[in-house]
């Protein structure tokens, strides 16, 4: 658990954690969304003068002016209904947080309700104040759970949510049977955590460049064999090493 | 069992799960099949029984990483606690919105005072012409008004086309100042209180303009009509401002925070109901107080008005009273 995770107790009795979003996050998310909302308003506005210009003659005065009327309350609609809409239609999302894969969840780990929602961001007010979002973005740096304040009224979190891929598994290795038997000797020393790491790192290598995954490999192997307390020479071909470890605690 | 095995039999248990929380994610809990929606709470509790074994098995490991995300992302859209719908708003103006007026009337008192005190120091100043009046009323307010008194023209006499634009006009105006009231009340109430007064002067000064030329009736005429609902609307979101700044002013027992969360709930849904109220009185504003009938029949209309948001009102501190808990409504936090 670091600094910026939050770490709940659920009703399942079981404690998991949220990875909190900071600044850069939120700040990439609101960007997304003030770029939609500006051409939303640019839209609304061409459509207005299109109305205005190309058919004020042809349609009566009347008609232009509740046209114009009709504007500003979308106007208005748009400028306080965006991020409410959104948030509540896609359980605390709008399409910029999306973008930078971000959820707004209750402090509690439940979903958003209407309510948070809408107090959240009616009080964007309080935290563009006195400038440029100054007030929210102090918040959001010194505060416990990164809330601005409309998160504090609100009591709300804006969590990252990233789609992390499927744990991968150790595939099954011919095993250097003579070191097998040499290794076998030390397998109860080797760990979960150990484990992982060889795992993670035949995941990886596809995609890692060859002299960095045998640098890596290198290191690995060594602080295993250090671990272990093995002879030197067992780690002459890291990757063999690793691969005969790994093979035999998948099978353990 | 090593992480290994563990990962290999519970594997198609994940991705069916999680593949129930992509759909719900997209497309809604409704689109769930059967067969989905049976099994989404079994399943969810497996999960979680999953990373509870992972946390103490293999800690710190890709494993817990995933379960754990997978938690996290089930809990936040699996666990709600409300479903807004037509009937609990119906339910929300019936019962729980003048019943949260009178739980709260302390507030909504203590609002209308300020508009009132300060509508009177408003008209105080304009009458012994102090030179603090400019505060009360802009002086190219007060020039115009004179002149169109020399021109003979007092009322309000909106065109006819211009009516719709100008109701959405005051409209879009008076729910932005609302929420403005609403919000500020954070800034300790000053924000709240200075929005208060600063209406209350410019009332009380318009109407002292008015009775000084022997038009207070022509000018009630065209206050009073939407002025009621208006004014009853802007005292509902002074108190809900007031209501945030006492939180913050003095939040007893409560450390602020918790104070500021606890006031936030009732204060918001206070100002959400006055909305519609607001959105009727730009409505009034812009298409009943322009017409062109006796003054004494738009002050009828005014006390109608008046009449009805006291029965609303009414009714709710009789449903408190009975000990009718409805207050909760469909927006709850």
């Amino acid at each position: 658990m670091t600094l910026q995770d939050l770490s709940l107790y659920s009703s399942e009795k079981i404690y998991y954690s949220y990875r909190l979003g900071g600044l850069g996050s939120r700040f990439i998310g609101l960007l997304l969304d003030s770029l939609i909302l500006g051409v939303a308003y640019l839209v609304l506005g061409g459509f207005t003068a299109a109305m205005v210009g190309v058919f004020g003659e042809v349609l009566s005065e009347k008609l232009i002016i509740v046209v114009v009327a009709v504007v500003v309350i979308l106007y208005f609609l748009l400028s306080f209904g965006y991020f409410i809409f959104f948030e509540t239609i896609w359980n605390g999302q709008t399409p910029g947080k999306k973008a930078a894969g971000l959820r707004v969840v209750r402090r509690t780990g439940e979903a958003v309700t209407f309510g948070s929602v809408f107090v959240r961001n009616l009080m964007r007010i309080v935290d563009a104040l006195p400038a440029g979002n100054a007030a929210g973005m102090i918040a959001i740096f010194f505060s416990e759970n990164r809330q601005r304040v409309g998160d504090m009224v609100a009591d709300t979190i804006v969590v990252r949510e990233k789609n992390l891929s499927e744990p991968v598994i150790f595939e099954s290795f011919a095993v250097d049977s003579e070191m097998g038997n040499r290794l076998r000797a030390y397998l109860h020393l080797v760990d979960e955590r150990d484990f992982n790491l060889i795992r993670d790192f035949f995941a990886r290598v596809p995609e890692m460049r060859p002299e960095a995954a045998n640098a890596a490999a290198e290191k690995i192997a060594r602080g295993l064999a250090g671990k272990l307390g093995l002879p030197k020479g067992e780690t002459i071909n890291p990757a063999v090493f690793m691969k005969t470890i790994g093979s035999m605690y998948r099978e353990r | 069992m090593n992480s290994q095995k563990f990962i290999q039999l519970n594997r198609d248990t994940w991705t069916r799960f999680r593949g129930i929380l992509d759909q719900i994610d997209k497309k809604g809990a409704a689109s769930l099949s059967r067969s989905d929606l049976e099994d989404v709470g079994p399943l969810f509790r497996r999960v979680t029984a999953h990373l509870a074994y992972a946390q103490t098995n293999y800690p710190d490991t890709d494993v817990v990483n995933y379960l754990n995300q997978l938690v996290a992302r089930a809990h936040s859209s699996l666990y709600r606690t409300e479903t807004a719908s037509v009937r609990s708003l119906l339910n929300f103006y019936s019962k729980g919105f003048p019943g949260l007026i009178y739980r709260y009337r302390k507030y909504v008192i203590a609002a209308s005072l300020i508009l009132a005190l300060s509508a009177a120091w408003g008209a105080l100043l304009n009458h012994t012409g102090s030179s603090l009046a400019v505060l009360a009323l802009p002086e190219e307010i007060r020039e115009a008004v004179k002149q169109n008194f020399a021109e003979g023209n007092t009322g309000a006499r909106i065109e006819d086309s211009l009516k719709p634009l100008f109701s959405s006009a005051i409209m879009v105006n008076n729910i932005t100042v609302s929420f403005y009231c609403l919000v500020l009340g954070i800034t300790w109430g000053v924000g709240t209180v200075f929005i208060l007064v600063r209406n209350g002067l410019l009332l009380g000064a318009l109407a002292d303009i008015f009775a000084g030329a022997q038009q207070g009736l022509e000018f009630w005429s065209l206050i009073l009509p939407h002025g009621i609902a208006e004014l009853f609307a802007i005292a509902l979101n002074g108190a809900a401002g007031l209501m945030i700044a006492g939180a913050v002013v003095r939040p007893g027992d409560f450390t602020r925070r918790d104070a500021l969360k606890l006031k936030a709930i009732p204060a918001m849904k206070i100002s959400l109901g006055s909305i519609p109220i607001l959105m009727a009185a730009a409505a009034i504003e812009g298409f009943i107080t322009p017409v062109n009938i006796p003054p004494q029949a738009k002050l009828g209309f005014a006390a109608l008005t008046g009449l009805l948001l006291g029965y609303y009102v009414y009714s709710g501190s009789r449903k408190q009273r009975r000990g009718e808990d409805d207050i909760a409504g469909p927006v709850s936090l």
